[in-house]
């Protein structure tokens, strides 16, 4: 469909300047994916496709969003209408200084692989096979759920003022979530491109699910150290502090972070929102509006130094976007690229021995966190106690706390995992918190 | 003309050699208002509008689908479905039979439907809501009005076809206070599947809000909780939470066939105590999500999970209850046409007990009373969480000081059993701005129940 959606988005554009729109940006994408996954063993494959076409019009400073899962001339023509009709009866906006100037990538990494564009089911449903069969070579491990995915996306955008772009891009995951008795593992990996050996997931699985299955519980509350795996520290920095950078919610007020820009926020922690990094998950050319992606700092060594900003956000405050529009259905938000948090000087092992409990697996009720007040109590899956030097495995306790009370109690290990979700990140010890269970 | 495009797809389907194949349209609409500071930050209109086809094939199961409605979309879409199909052939994939042929849903007595309600009406809910949060010197405070309705259609090769609405509509309110270095926060939400005659009396947008200031109110003043297992008083809106997290998943059909459910062989075993009764409905008569017919067209039962305590039964999709040998019960929902229909709750409840409310709390010697739910999770291993934003403690059968933001644990086989008070009054609610998340599907639906004591382990931060 290469050219085709652009210039279906450049038609999009000039109808609605047609149509009395001052400024008009049209968005449309293509995802297709190909997917089988298991209910126990039994497999079922899935092959969803799906277009979405977003437009967003203004009419001096009054602006409309209008959104749809299909995108034929017919339809279009009816989406911008909508919009250019809901704009010219919209509030106008005061702070609305129109649509983002056109700008050149700064890098040329793109993440497309030929292997995850074209791979048939079949591929995927022997890759699942291989897991479940492989996992359950260990002696009383079931699987419950298993599956491999491959999608591909591509989008064309375009706008009033001269911006212009197409890009597309695939990723590939595979995982699968197993039990041993009453314990519980669950592993998955994720790429640009496809992933083969998937052997070391489901070893990592089974061997949390039969760690889980000896379990005993904690029995009481343990003030002190928690090390958060890369993966539970990822998902509580993505839930807590990722929305407290986004200028957005320093604007309205909702962030705990606003007004402390040079101030010491978050202990020794640094952290870098990098949309350019060369095989990263979140990486690409240019942002859900079209300005390109780039690298900024956003804590270095605990002092804040930007927030997450869209063109709106940062005309609003007086600074350059830093490529992070995120497009939803109706609206253009903030959401980070690829989230580096930069290694620190002890190995994992040190962490480890410093530790009153590790908190491995995953954290469940992770979204109900409160990122206003840097709250969070939240419930580890898979948690060992720290006894002796030894790693004992406990059953799922509450962990909770205040990210910015226990900041100077922050200490990064030195290795930078991959935790599959965009974002890059070392075990983290966290120190001054509560666990109950 | 949807009848036509379905029929190209179920012929194409069985050339390829499909034993069984369906389609299913979707045509919705999704609205959207947010309010934040007296500045409109999202006015957004969403059509969806695609199909898609699942078919059987040598006991494979195969779900393809297509945002593209022309004929060429549509057979593509059918070819894909059999070639996943095969891909994953031979198999033992069945579906349970349909127990309709032909049959069309709509939701009785809606006097101003969103889709003929001018825009200005709903600007006027947020602006109505922000104001009182305003008056209170709110540091931010968001207002939100939604609403998603439109038409599923479900066409088979067995020859069913159905048509069913969808209608929910919603206000929302979250408020922030601060007073020197604290802060503290609200959130309240009202939601039916109306009209927007709702929003009025106890669903008016100024009331709305101010429940939401209330919240903050307490929530400026309030504490961490202590930690530890301990007695907890659930309101019915958290109550109904702690059904569907604790609860309602692992009843999930797809779960209890794939043998990982806890909950899997234990039909008619007395898994809670005797003031437990659950319930997951289509439609009830005190509120919630109004879904008179699933994704795959199947009508809606009222499903009994627990009776006094002992399991009754599971929540089917026309697939699981194939697996399992039973009949569907209208739990098979997809969040749009792109999503394959998996085994979903629908409206999830704890029923009545006997007990006044304030005499719960009166008879409780020391716990926590806790409110305002911020979402949950469960796991396999039927270790299930959910969140409260905001709560007080119980001292000798009073209310004392407040708390926030606590995590509340406990796992399936043995929580339940705790329960020993339900209050006579039953609330059931709902909302168009989120839902329930699974397999990474959100689908609308209600939850409630009464307020309810039972003993959990809380996610505080005093030893």
């Amino acid at each position: 469909m290469s050219g085709e959606l652009l210039q279906l988005a450049e038609w999009g554009v000039k109808r609605a300047l047609e149509m009395g729109a001052d400024e008009a940006e049209v968005f449309l994408s293509t995802a297709r994916a190909r997917e089988v996954y298991s209910e126990g063993r039994r497999l079922k494959a899935v092959a969803p496709a799906s277009r979405s076409a977003h437009v967003r019009v203004a009419k001096g400073r009054r602006v409309a969003h209008a959104f749809a899962t299909t995108f034929s001339r017919e339809v279009l023509e009816e989406l911008v209408a909508r919009a250019v009709e809901m704009a010219s009866r919209a509030e106008e906006d005061p702070h609305w200084r129109g649509l983002p100037d056109p700008e050149p990538p700064r890098h040329g990494w793109v993440g497309y692989d030929e292997g995850v564009a074209t791979v048939e089911a079949e591929w995927l449903a022997q890759l699942v096979r291989d897991m479940i069969e492989e996992a359950e070579r260990a002696p009383g491990v079931r699987v419950s759920t298993a599956g491999a995915r491959a999608q591909l996306g591509t989008h064309a955008l375009a706008s009033s003022r001269g911006v212009a772009v197409e890009e597309r891009g695939t990723s590939f995951s595979a995982g699968l979530h197993v039990k041993a008795g009453e314990g519980v593992g669950e592993r998955g990996v994720s790429s640009r491109s496809l992933v083969r050996d998937v052997y070391p997931v489901v070893e990592e699985a089974v061997a949390q699910a039969l760690d889980s299955s000896r379990a005993s519980k904690l029995g009481e509350t343990v003030r002190g150290p928690v090390l958060f795996r890369a993966r539970t520290f990822a998902q509580l920095l993505a839930s807590l502090v990722v929305p407290a950078l986004s200028a957005m919610s320093v604007l309205e007020g909702l962030s705990p972070l606003a007004g402390k820009l040079g101030q010491r926020v978050l202990g020794g922690l640094t952290i870098v929102d990098d949309g350019t990094m060369p095989g990263g998950l979140a990486t690409s050319l240019f942002d859900g509006e079209g300005v390109a992606r780039r690298r900024t700092v956003l804590v270095e060594r605990g002092v804040l130094a930007s927030y997450l900003h869209n063109t709106y956000t940062a005309r609003r405050m007086g600074v350059a976007s830093t490529g992070n529009a995120a497009r939803g259905p109706g609206s253009v938000g903030i959401g980070p690229s690829n989230l580096v948090v930069a290694g620190g000087e002890s190995s994992e092992g040190d962490l480890e021995a410093e530790a009153a409990v590790v908190a491995d697996g995953t954290l469940l009720s992770v979204h109900t966190v409160n990122p206003v007040t840097g709250n969070f109590s939240v419930v580890v899956s898979n948690p060992y106690l720290v006894k002796g030097g030894e790693l004992v495995p406990v059953k799922p306790v509450t962990v909770a706390g205040n990210i910015y009370q226990v900041a100077e109690l922050v200490k990064p290990a030195r290795r930078v995992r991959d935790t599959y979700t965009g974002i890059y990140t070392p075990d983290v010890l966290v120190g001054g918190l509560t666990v109950s269970g | 003309m949807l009848e036509d495009l379905a029929r190209l797809a179920l012929d194409e389907a069985a050339r390829l050699g499909a034993s069984f194949a369906e389609v299913r349209f979707e045509d919705s609409t999704r609205e959207l208002i947010v309010y934040v500071n007296g500045r409109v930050v999202t006015l957004s209109f969403q059509r969806s509008r695609g199909a898609g086809v699942r078919v059987l094939y040598g006991g494979g199961l195969g779900f393809a689908s297509t945002g593209d409605l022309s004929r060429e979309g549509i057979l593509a879409a059918a070819r894909e479905a059999v070639k996943a199909a095969r891909a994953v052939a031979p198999g033992d994939r069945r579906l349970a039979p349909h127990p309709l042929r032909s049959a069309s849903f709509r939701i009785e007595g809606v006097k101003l439907h969103p889709s003929r309600a001018p825009l200005e009406e709903k600007l006027d809910l947020v602006k109505r809501a922000y104001g009182v949060a305003r008056e209170a010197g709110a540091a931010s405070a968001t207002a939100r009005y939604g609403a998603h309705y439109g038409t599923v259609e479900v066409y088979t090769s067995e020859g069913v076809s159905v048509s069913v609405e969808r209608l929910v509509v919603g206000v929302s309110a979250h408020v922030v206070l601060r007073e020197a270095d604290r802060t503290g926060d609200g959130f309240e939400v009202y939601g039916a599947s109306r009209g927007l005659e709702v929003f009025s009396e106890a669903g008016a947008p100024e009331e709305v809000a101010q429940r939401a200031l209330s919240y903050a109110r307490d929530s400026l003043r309030a504490s961490r909780p202590p930690a530890g297992t301990m007695v907890v008083v659930t309101r019915p809106e958290l109550t109904g939470v702690f059904a569907h997290e604790s609860f309602g998943h692992l009843t999930e059909g797809d779960f209890v066939a794939a043998g990982t459910s806890p909950l899997a062989g234990k039909l008619g075993e007395q898994i809670a105590s005797e003031q437990v009764t659950i319930v997951d409905a289509g439609l009830c008569e005190r509120g919630g999500y109004a879904l008179l017919a699933d994704d795959e067209g199947v009508p809606t039962q009222r499903t009994v999970l627990v009776e006094k305590g002992v399991l009754k039964g599971y929540l089917q999709s026309r697939e699981s209850a194939a697996l399992l040998g039973v009949e569907p019960t209208g739990n098979g929902r997809a969040q749009s046409f792109a999503h394959e229909v998996v085994v979903r709750m629908r409206n999830t409840f704890f029923e009545a007990g006997d007990w006044g409310e304030e005499e719960i709390i009166e008879e409780t010697r020391r716990g926590i009373l806790l409110d305002k739910p911020a979402g949950g999770q469960v796991e396999l291993d039927g270790t299930f969480t959910f969140n409260a934003r905001i709560g007080y403690l119980i001292e000798n059968g009073e209310l004392g000081e407040p708390v926030r933001d606590v995590v509340l644990a406990g796992n399936i086989l043995e929580m339940l059993k705790h329960v020993d008070a339900a209050s006579k009054r039953v609330e059931i609610s709902t909302s168009p701005f989120g839902g329930c998340g699974k397999m990474g599907q959100m689908v609308h639906v209600g939850d409630g129940g009464p307020m309810l004591r039972t003993v959990l382990l809380v996610g505080g931060e005093r030893g």
